[in-house]
Formats: C-alpha cells, sequence, structure tokens
C-alpha cells in the first residue's frame, strides 16, 4: 500500500501520462479495487479539466481583445481616452467650421446611432463630464449656423444624453467583438481629423431627398449617401456593421433594416435585410 | 518575427508570439471559413481553437515543425471546420439527443472547481495554468513568475494545487459527496 499522498502523485502523473504503461496497469488495478481512489481520480480529472478550461477561456479572452486594426501597439490606444475627455472635445469646438456642421447636420444626427454601438469618438466629449458641455456648444453653433429646424436639434440632443449611459462599457473592454471595435473607433480620429468622422471613413454624409418618383430608395453619389423618402417624419439611423469584408452599412426605418450598398451609384430600390446572421448582429450593436 | 522567433516565444510560453500569429493570420483563416459557408462567428471560434491547439502543442515543446506556422494553424483550422460541418449535418438529420444525464452534475462540479480555482491568489493560478494547461516546463513556469529556479516553481505549483484540492474537497464534503 502506498501512502495517500503517493496516491495522489501517481495519480497525477497517470493524469499527466507520465507513467510508465507497466506503472500505469498496476494503478489502474487498484483503482478499480478501491472506490476511494476511483473517487479520487475522478475529482482530479474535473479538477485538471477545469484548470484547462479556465486558461483556455483567458487565452481566448486575451485574443479577442487584440486590435485586429491598426499594424503596431498603438500609444493612441492608451493616450485616446485622456486626451480625449480634454482636447479632442476642445479641438471639435475650435476647429469644426460651422458651415461643415451644417452641412453633416443629418451626418451628425445619424452617426450618434451609428457610433452608440461602438464609438467613443465622434461624439468628442462622451468619454468625459464635459460631454454635455461640449455638445452643447456645438448645437448651439449648429443654431447659428441654420436657425431653422430647432426640432431636430433638440431631437439630436436628447439621443446624445440617452446614450450617456451605455457608454461607460465601452472602456472596459471584455468579450471580443467590442474590443475590436473599441480600439478601431479609438484609432479613428487619426484619420478622419479632416473630414466628417465617421461612417466608415466611406460616406461623407446623408441627405434625405423628397421626391415623388422615388419614394424608398437610395443611392451614393461623391461620397453622399442620399435617402430618398419621407424620411424626415420618422427617425431613421445608419448603422455600421464591421464584417471580414470591411464595413456594411444599414438603414434602420421603422424598426426593419436595409442594406446600403457602398456601390450602388444610380437610385435603388432599399431593399430589407433578411439574413437572420446580420440581423442578430445590428440589434447587438444597438444595445451596447 | 521570423517562425522560428515566434516557436521560441511560444516554447517559453510567451504570450505575444500568440498575440503576433492571431493578428497576422486572421485574415486568411477567417476568409478560408467564410468561404466554406462559416459565419463570421463561427470562423471566429475555429480560428481561436486551431491557434490555441498550435499553442498547446509548441510550448509543451512536443511539435517539430515541418512547414510553415500559418500552413500548420491553416490546415487544423480546415480539419476542424470540416469537423463541425460533419457535426451540423448530422444534427440536421438526426433529431438532438436528450442531454446525458451526467452533464448537469459535471457542469455543476465544474463551477464549483472554478470558485475554488479564484479563491486561490493571481500568483497559484498562474502557476497551474501554465502547468496543467500550457504544459510548460518548471524551468518556464520559474521563468515567467520570476522565480529563482524550477525547484522553487516545483515547490510552488505542489503547494498550490494542494491548496486547490483541499478548498474543492471541503466544497464538495459538504455538498455532494455524502449523497
Amino acid at each position: 500500500m502506498l501512502s495517500n499522498n503517493q496516491y495522489s502523485e501517481q495519480i497525477e502523473a497517470y493524469l499527466k501520462g507520465e507513467l510508465s504503461p507497466e506503472s500505469a496497469s498496476v494503478l489502474e488495478n487498484e483503482i478499480a479495487n478501491n472506490p476511494i481512489l476511483s473517487n479520487e481520480l475522478d475529482l482530479q480529472k474535473s479538477i485538471i479539466e477545469t484548470i484547462k478550461e479556465s486558461r483556455k477561456a483567458e487565452l481566448k479572452t486575451r485574443l479577442n481583445n487584440i486590435d485586429l486594426q491598426s499594424g503596431a501597439q498603438s500609444w493612441w490606444k492608451y493616450a485616446a481616452v485622456a486626451s480625449l475627455v480634454t482636447s479632442f472635445g476642445a479641438w471639435m469646438y475650435f476647429n469644426s467650421p460651422a458651415t461643415k456642421i451644417e452641412q453633416s447636420e443629418e451626418v451628425n444626427k445619424t452617426e450618434e446611432k451609428v457610433s452608440s454601438s461602438q464609438s467613443a469618438v465622434n461624439n468628442n466629449a462622451v468619454l468625459g463630464p464635459n460631454k454635455e458641455v461640449d455638445s452643447e456648444k456645438v448645437t448651439k453653433k449648429e443654431l447659428v449656423a441654420k436657425e431653422t429646424s430647432s426640432d431636430k436639434y433638440s431631437k439630436k440632443d436628447k439621443k446624445i444624453k440617452d446614450q450617456i449611459p451605455s457608454l461607460p462599457t465601452l472602456n472596459t473592454p471584455e468579450e471580443g467583438r467590442e474590443s475590436e471595435t473599441l480600439n478601431k473607433d479609438l484609432d479613428a480620429p487619426r484619420h478622419n481629423l479632416t473630414s466628417t468622422p465617421h461612417l466608415g471613413g466611406t460616406v461623407a454624409g446623408v441627405e434625405v431627398v423628397k421626391s415623388k418618383k422615388h419614394k424608398f430608395h437610395y443611392r451614393y453619389f461623391d461620397t453622399k449617401l442620399f435617402l430618398y423618402g419621407n424620411f424626415d417624419s420618422n427617425t431613421y439611423d445608419i448603422l455600421e456593421l464591421n464584417t471580414s469584408n470591411g464595413q456594411s452599412l444599414y438603414l434602420k426605418y421603422e424598426n426593419n433594416y436595409f442594406g446600403l450598398e457602398q456601390n450602388k451609384t444610380e437610385i435603388s430600390k432599399l431593399e430589407q435585410v433578411s439574413d437572420s446572421d446580420i440581423l442578430k448582429k445590428l440589434e447587438e450593436i444597438q444595445k451596447k | 518575427m521570423t517562425d522560428q522567433e515566434i516557436l521560441d516565444k511560444v516554447k517559453k510560453g510567451d504570450e505575444s508570439a500568440l498575440d503576433f500569429l492571431y493578428k497576422k493570420n486572421y485574415k486568411m483563416m477567417i476568409n478560408m471559413i467564410i468561404k466554406n459557408n462559416g459565419t463570421e462567428d463561427e470562423a471566429k471560434d475555429v480560428y481561436q481553437e486551431a491557434l490555441l491547439a498550435f499553442w498547446l502543442k509548441a510550448s509543451s515543446g512536443k511539435l517539430e515543425m515541418t512547414s510553415k506556422i500559418s500552413t500548420y494553424i491553416y490546415s487544423i483550422c480546415q480539419n476542424l471546420w470540416r469537423k463541425e460541418l460533419d457535426r451540423k449535418s448530422r444534427l440536421s438529420h438526426e433529431q438532438k439527443d436528450g442531454i446525458e444525464p451526467d452533464t448537469a452534475d459535471q457542469t455543476e462540479r465544474a463551477r464549483l472547481i472554478n470558485l475554488c480555482l479564484n479563491e486561490l491568489g493571481e500568483t497559484c493560478k498562474k502557476i497551474l495554468y501554465y502547468f496543467y494547461y500550457d504544459d510548460l516546463s518548471m524551468d518556464d513556469i520559474a521563468g515567467k513568475m520570476g522565480f529563482a529556479n524550477a525547484d522553487t516553481a516545483k515547490t510552488k505549483k505542489y503547494k498550490c494545487k494542494k491548496e486547490l484540492d483541499k478548498l474543492v474537497k471541503t466544497k464538495f464534503s459538504s455538498n455532494d459527496f455524502l449523497d
């Protein structure tokens, strides 16, 4: 008979596959005749299995948090949180010409939603307490630039505020996809500083065109997205989805989703999305 | 990083090599699976499994590389994805079998053990990870943990495992074992 400790060591070695075939069969024999040993073996199997699973989960989380977008490790990722709160907000305020804001007013409106899932960037101060102040500043500018449709702005303002509670989660990436988009978004300003931020950098703005002939259509022209139809009466959102083929845009209108294919330069009918995977993802990004 | 540099790092359990590989091969692996009727999520899952399978083999020093690392991982991806497609087509043919009676018990057991694992200190947890999952040598564990030498690592590992066993057994004797 071996001591308990010796059995533990044997079982450990056995499970690691380190026992010689002879010792292994001796042990197997004993285990078969000794319920305590066989219980111990079962338990040890479970323990080791659980350790492995736990480590595997840890490594997967690690992989999911890898920034797949940028090449090198970017200082931006780390500096972004701090600098966004201060300088970027200020930058938006001082550098955005009022005319630009006016022009991209619709973009802003929709972008808020686009980015709500992922971006802490275009919404200048979302990462900090300055947020409200800054958005108000911008809004004021807009009002100077275009005083007409004031209810739009209040709508927009409301949207911005609605977003606040969901944003802090962006700073603590955990399960995969979130962090990818987070990192991407923190990187985004580098590329976009000179133009209207966001919408994947492929679309510079959205414009609604009222047309008798085209009631529910869209097209791209000069990097701008034109929506044909009665979109002002109901809110619509442009959603951006990252896929392996790049970014795809979708229009959300009355709780339906429509694909926006970026090569459509001719006026095309809006086609409803039926792919359940895409729909699931679209729902998901709005929840975050 | 060259393949050799990567392998050297992986053998020491240096996760930065894992990060590097993941990023470098991501597009190629994901696209292969998507082109073969996979969704992006499935692709990601399979790719991670494949990469970790490589990691396991290489970190424990059991791998003789005869091809490029990317080729190797690619073939694991293909195999895993083929299996997954098989499994799916079988599932669509037969009705899903009922959950095996053992499974619920085992899940509960794993949950309890996990709790105990998390009660251990970070150091202990890491040592057990490196020893049981990554299958690193005591030398490499000592290197990663900043211990003086392999003997220190061995002693620590022994103590950590004993502590875990003890925690687990207290949990079980009150819950499960006396049934």
